[in-house]
This record gives C-alpha cells, structure tokens and sequence, in this order.
C-alpha cells in the first residue's frame, strides 16, 4: 500500500498564495513526519498509509523567528461531502466556527456563500446548497492558484448630487491704503 | 497527490508616520496570551516591516484556542529615534509603541485594540490605533513583488525626531541651576508671529527654527500630520554606544522636506514647493520682484488638526435665509509652516471647547500674491459642534479617524451646533456707541451696502477718535428683534458670540493686526521693535475698537468702492494673516520686504 502524497497550498492571511518559500515542519501524532522548503508557497509531503489523524503544519522564515501555525484535519481532501468534511474544509480556509453548534456553522457556510458569490439559497445544518459543497470540493480537489476571489471596492452611493464646491477666499486686496499706512 | 488550501492565520500590521509614509525595518514583537506546545513555534514572534511597512503576525490554529472565541496578544514595534503619539501635554520620548489586541474567530471584523490611548473621546487626533477592515489598501508592487490588495490592516504610528518637538504656545519651564540658557529659551509662551524661522538660511542649518520645532511637536502630539513630501526628513547622528530609545540630540538635524539635506548643499527649496519665486511671476513682474524669498510650503494632511477638521464651505454668500449649505474638503497643501503652527494652535483652542469642524472659505489660493496665495491666512467662516453629518452614522470611531474624507454634501443648519459668521454675526443688527456715550442699533443690511461708508473709531489712528465706537454685536447675546434673519435662542447668539470672541481675539494676539513683523523681536530693525513690543505687550483690543489685518463684520473701516479690505466683504468670515498681505505698493518701506529688512513677509 503506497503512502499518501499531498500538496500543502500555503495562502496569506489575504487568501492569495504565498509568493515566497518559507520552511515548513510537518508533525503527527507529536512527531516530525516531514520538514523542507515549500517552494512558491506549497509544501509536499507524504503520511503513512490509511493514516487519517490530524497533521499540525508551521511554516515560516528559515531562522524560526516567526512561525505560523495549523492544525489540519486530512478528512478534507477527496470527494465526500459529509459535514465533518465540509467542516475541514471551511476550517482550513479561514471560516471559523464553534465546535457543535448549529448556528455558529451555518453563519460560516453564509460567510463563504457570500464571499464566493454562491447565491442566496437558504442554508440549514441539514441542507448545503449544491453550489457549496461543490465550490467546497473545487477548491480541495483543483489547483487553484488564488483561492478567495477578489472583490472591487465598493463605495457608498451618493443620497443626493454632492454640490460643486470652489475655494472662495476673501479676495482681499490690501493695497495699504492710506489710512493703514499711517498706523504704521 | 492531495491539495489542501491552508489559509495563514496572522495579523496584519501597517507601521508608519503620521504623514503616511510607511516606515520599513521596524521591529515588531508579538506574544499571545497562550502557551505554544511546540519548541520550533516560538512563544514571541519577531518580524520585521518591509518597505511597504508592512508585517504579519502569526496566530496559532483556534483549534488551541482551548474553546475560547477569542485570544489576545501584545504587540510592540520600536524604530530607532522614533517613538509613539502621546496626546495632551504628556512628554513624548522616543520608544516602542506597546498595543494590546483582541483577536476573535467569528467577528466580521476580528481585530480589537484593547488599548487605545486616552484622548478627548470626541476629538479628531493623528497617530491614535485604527485597525482598518476590507478598506482594500493597495501595497505597490516592488521588485519581485506585484500589486497587492491587503484587507485588514491595523495601523500603528511612530514619530521620528518627536523629542525635538516644542511647544513654544507654552512657557518652557525653567532651566537646571548651572545650565545655560540657549537662544529659544523663553519664560514665556511665544506669539505665532514671533517664532524664529529660517527659511533661506545661507548655509545648512545647525539649529531647528521655533516654527520647525512646534511643528514637530504638534506631530508628535497627534495635532498635525504634514502630507509625506512635505514632512521633515531628519539626520540622526547618536553615538554607537547610545541606548537605543535615547531622545535627539544637538547634532541630529530635521528640516522640512523641501530643504536639501546634504551637508554643505545650498539650502534651496526644491522646485515642487515653490509656486512663484521672485522675478518669476506672470511677466517677472516688478510685484513679483517686490515680494523677496518665497519660503517653501507645507502641506496639512486631510486638513486636519488640532483635534478638529477644517471644511469648505461654499455659496454662503447667497440668501442668508438659506437653510442649507454645502459643504466638503478644503486644500491646506500650499501654507506657510508659519500658519500651520497658528491654525493648529487655534484649533486645539477650539477642539477642547467642543468644535469638531472650522468652516472656511479657503486658506490659500494658488498663486495668488496676496497672504491666501502665500499660505499666510486664514479666512474662518464658522465653527460647528459636530463632525461632518456624513459621518453621523459611523461609530464614534469612525467620527474621530482623520484618514476619513469628507465628501462634499449639502449640509441643513442645526441650531445651537452650527455657527455662521454670515448668520450669526453678520446678519444680527450692528452696535455703536456715539461719543456721547450712547448705544445704538443698525440693522446689518445697511453695512452690507458698499454705499454705507461710515468709517467707525480706529484706536490705532489718533484721525478717527471722534467717530462712534463699533461694538461687538454678539455681547450680550442679540434679542430677538435684533437678530436679523435666522430667530435663535439667546443660548445659541452667547455661543456664537463665545466662539467668534475666541477666533477674533487669537488672531488679534497671535497673527499680525497692527504689528506686522515676523519673527523674534530681538532680530527686528529698531522702527519694528518699538511697534512690535508694544503691540506684543498690550492686552487684545476690544473688537470692533481697531483696524489691522483681522478684519470681521465688526471692522471699523467700510469698504471703500472698489476695494476689499473692510467690513462689508468681512460680513461672512473672519480673516486673519501673518505678515505683509502682498509686495509693498512703492519701494520696501518699513516692515516691508527688502533684502536688508527681511521681516514681515515670508517668514
């Protein structure tokens, strides 16, 4: 049986790929099971086989000053669709919830509904909009290289024409008139 | 082979000056309040920001959170002879800028300050911790990096040089037993119109002008942020053995950034900051020749100051029954620094009674010749006791950010929060008193009339002492018979008379009304001392008693026809200047530019 081999696709805190090659250390279970440079922001590695426990993941400068860190559940890579699955899967890209609560996870799967343009569809624990689980599945199962869409700038809409404004200084002309003069 | 996508959980950081500018290797620290299990995840994380300012804090998966939906750090930055705003009148020293923050795991928006300093809740100040959300700022690309868009930045500020700011509003206190006084010493506060400033000093200069110090002193206090080129750039020379937070000293240098730094360079303007150099006006007239060095301006970041905005506002010269006015941003990015220290001095005056905008009609107008084109006057056309309506909706701390634009918008007038000077004082009915001793009124519609040419008594001109004496109209607050169009309360005529008392009188005291002088006495000819001490020593004359270059709706001379120097054209604003309004009319007479009296002019 082989070993199974991942890509880890490192992204900024902005959701874009990390454009440098930080050092990445790679543990299981307490134990260092990989350690090298992930290059253009994607570390390899391989995990025993069947090996489904988490994997904790840090990556940062070679000198170790700074490092970020993750717990990464593999139950997020595949095809399923279960909730667990799904729960990785927002876990791993930032959308954050509280551990068994309903409400907590469905807020997470609008937030990312939203962000990814998915439409409005009603969205209950029981019930994740098709368009979800699948942009979920693409986004583990493709390679993509910018993984949170840009948005544009928005700007508040005007509630009535802005009125043109001009600088109007006093158009004093001292011409130190006569009288002036004299105080001097 | 597997992808996982795995977003990195961090905060970012944005360090830089309060013009703007992005400071680059300063060294950030940032300890969360969790213990790490693991030995190559370090409990203090070390970064440093890049040349966009930029850095990023890692914060461990929430997965370690242990169930907590949120999790704090303290992070501190520390630039070598930089330190952080500090506000009111504590004591800036260079140094770290310590913040606590809070991050949470579901929030919209997941960064907290937990300790942003204390300030007047309600006033507007530089260099305070903003954290900014999906604002969408742009980081330039740079070599091997593109174009990037950040969506959360918290934003810190360090002040470079900030222990050579002085206040010079304030009287500096005295002097260690055995220490020699030097040259800026004074006892007491110095008027806008007396601090030194070398604008074309003759070779590089060793010692900051009193203007550049109180400049800097106001940036370190959250007051001013001068736009990123026209900031000072500064020369720090500390010996190596120096601790690292050690203020300035004698041999570190600041110039404003319109000065060639270079030892032994000519210490002239670059092009950029000089609209109009003498002999190089329209024609290199002889007006142009006439108006001596230009010094280089000085541009004030979003127009705000001293705790306050300053805003347009515009036809206000229509129907004075207009309840309606527009209003919206005004360019400060021509002034003279000179100014800058006044405005700011004045606003802070205002900002601790309340005001939250001073309405103008304009500082400066682009290469005029008169004091606005030089960027020595002020025009204010009210004050108002709250921040642009647009911003109402916001949050307090979204009113009191001055990295918000105000966007022009028609504004309604609200009782007892706006004060117009073409409302509130030059519509209610005008007050003298005949030589007799005896008061009356006038309706205010008969000075408006260029036609109406009483001259009143000038205290200053021994010709006028037998004319009726204009008083101020605004004390005792208008009844209501005699307050002309706009019907108010007595509490809102004693407001306004409180606040146009406070513009009127500081610009008679700190700006040039009679006295016309700039810069230390003791550096004056003898004609311009003996005026300027006197007028440096007298108590603020009563408004409406004389005439000079403060010039209001209770201003003794009348419009002359043709001219625009007197009340009639004053009815609306309150115009004030420092120095020469323009080029003397024939020849440098005293007081007036020429290369051997180069006091009164662009100083």
């Amino acid at each position: 049986m082989r070993h199974r081999a991942f890509d880890l696709h490192l992204l900024t805190v902005d959701g874009v790929s990390v454009d440098d090659s930080p050092a990445f250390t790679v543990r299981q279970n307490d134990e260092v099971i990989s350690t090298g440079v992930a290059t253009l922001g994607v570390a390899q590695f391989t995990v025993l086989p069947r090996s489904s426990d988490d994997i904790y993941v840090s990556w940062g400068p070679a000198d170790g000053q700074s490092r970020f860190s993750r717990r990464v559940s593999l139950r997020c890579v595949g095809r399923g669709d279960s909730r667990r699955t799904i729960e990785e899967r927002l876990w791993s890209l930032g959308y954050f919830f509280e551990a068994e609560d309903d409400g907590s996870y469905v807020r997470a799967l609008e937030r990312f509904q939203a962000d990814y343009d998915l439409g409005d569809e009603a969205i209950s624990p029981e019930r994740v909009p098709d368009a979800v689980v699948e942009q979920l599945s693409k986004i583990f199962n493709e390679n993509l290289e910018h993984i949170r869409p840009a948005k544009d700038d928005e700007s508040e809409p005007d509630s009535e024409p802005a009125p043109e404004l001009t600088e109007n200084c006093c158009d004093v002309d001292f011409t130190e008139s006569d009288d002036e003069e004299a105080t001097e | 082979m597997s992808d996982i996508p795995l977003l990195s959980l961090g905060v970012t950081i944005r360090v830089e000056k309060p013009s703007g500018a992005p400071l680059a290797g300063v060294e950030v620290r940032a300890i969360w309040d969790f213990a790490n299990p693991y030995d190559d995840i370090p409990d203090e994380h070390r970064v440093e920001t890049d040349e966009a300012g930029l850095a990023t804090i890692p914060i461990a998966d929430p997965k370690d959170w242990g169930r907590k939906e949120s999790c704090d750090a303290t992070v501190t930055v520390f630039k070598r002879h930089h330190g952080p705003v500090v506000f009111g009148n504590a004591e800036f020293k260079n140094g770290e800028a310590r913040v606590r923050i809070r991050h949470f795991l579901q929030r919209a928006v997941p960064v907290e300050v937990l300790n942003s300093p204390e300030t007047q809740a309600e006033q507007v100040k530089w260099g305070r911790l903003t954290y900014v959300h999906e604002e969408g700022l742009v980081v330039p690309a740079s070599e091997g990096t593109q174009e990037r868009k950040i969506s959360s930045v918290l934003h810190i500020v360090l002040v470079e040089g900030g222990t050579l700011g002085v206040d010079h509003s304030q009287p500096l206190p005295p002097p260690p037993a055995g220490v020699k006084v030097g040259y800026h010493y004074h006892a007491a506060p110095v008027l806008t119109r007396r601090l030194s400033s070398e604008n074309f000093p003759s070779a590089v200069r060793n010692k900051l002008s009193q203007v550049d110090e109180e400049l800097i002193y106001h940036i370190a206090h959250g007051d001013l942020a001068l736009t990123e080129d026209t900031d000072f750039i500064f020369e720090h020379h500390h010996a190596p053995d120096e601790p690292h937070d050690a203020p300035c000293n004698e041999r570190c240098r600041a110039v404003p950034a319109g000065y060639e730094l270079s030892a032994g360079a000519e210490n002239e303007p670059s092009e950029e900051f000089v609209q109009l150099k003498p002999g190089q006006g329209a024609g290199g007239n002889a007006l142009d020749q006439a108006a001596g060095p230009f010094a280089p301006k000085v541009a004030v970041r979003n127009s705000t100051f001293g705790g306050l905005r300053a805003v347009l506002i515009g036809d206000v010269s229509g129907p004075v029954s207009s309840t309606r006015w527009p209003m919206g941003m005004v360019s400060m990015k021509e002034l003279n620094p000179r100014n800058v220290v006044g405005v700011v001095r004045l606003a802070k005056q205002l900002s601790q009674q309340g005001v939250r905008l001073l309405l103008t009609v304009g500082f400066e107008r682009s290469g005029g010749k008169d004091a606005h084109g030089r960027g020595r006057a002020i025009d204010v056309s009210g004050v108002s006791l709250r921040h642009p309506p647009s911003f109402e909706a916001g949050s307090k701390r979204a009113e009191t950010d001055p990295h918000r634009i105000v966007r022009s918008q028609n504004v309604d007038l609200l009782e007892s929060r706006d004060f117009l000077v073409i409302l509130h004082w030059g519509n209610p009915d005008l007050k003298f008193e005949d030589p007799n001793g005896v008061q009356h009124v006038t309706r205010a519609a008969d000075i408006t009339a260029v036609g109406r040419n009483t001259q009143y008594r000038n205290d200053y001109d021994p010709g006028t002492q037998s004319r009726p004496q204009l008083l101020y109209r605004l004390e005792p607050a208008p009844v209501r018979s005699h307050q002309g169009v706009w019907k108010h309360s007595t509490d809102h005529y004693t407001l306004a008379g409180r606040f146009f008392r406070l513009v009127t009188e500081f610009l008679m005291r700190e700006y040039s009304c009679r006295d016309r002088s700039l810069g230390p006495i003791t550096e004056l000819p003898p004609d311009d001392r003996r005026q300027a001490e006197e007028d440096d020593l007298a108590p603020v004359p009563a408004i409406g008693s004389v005439q000079g270059f403060v010039i209001h709706p209770d201003y003794p001379k009348p419009n002359q026809a043709g001219s625009t120097d007197g009340r009639q054209r004053h009815f609306d604003h309150i115009h004030g200047n420092l120095g020469h309004n323009g080029p003397a009319k024939s020849g440098a007479s005293a007081g007036q530019y020429s290369p051997a009296n180069p006091q009164g002019y662009e100083r």
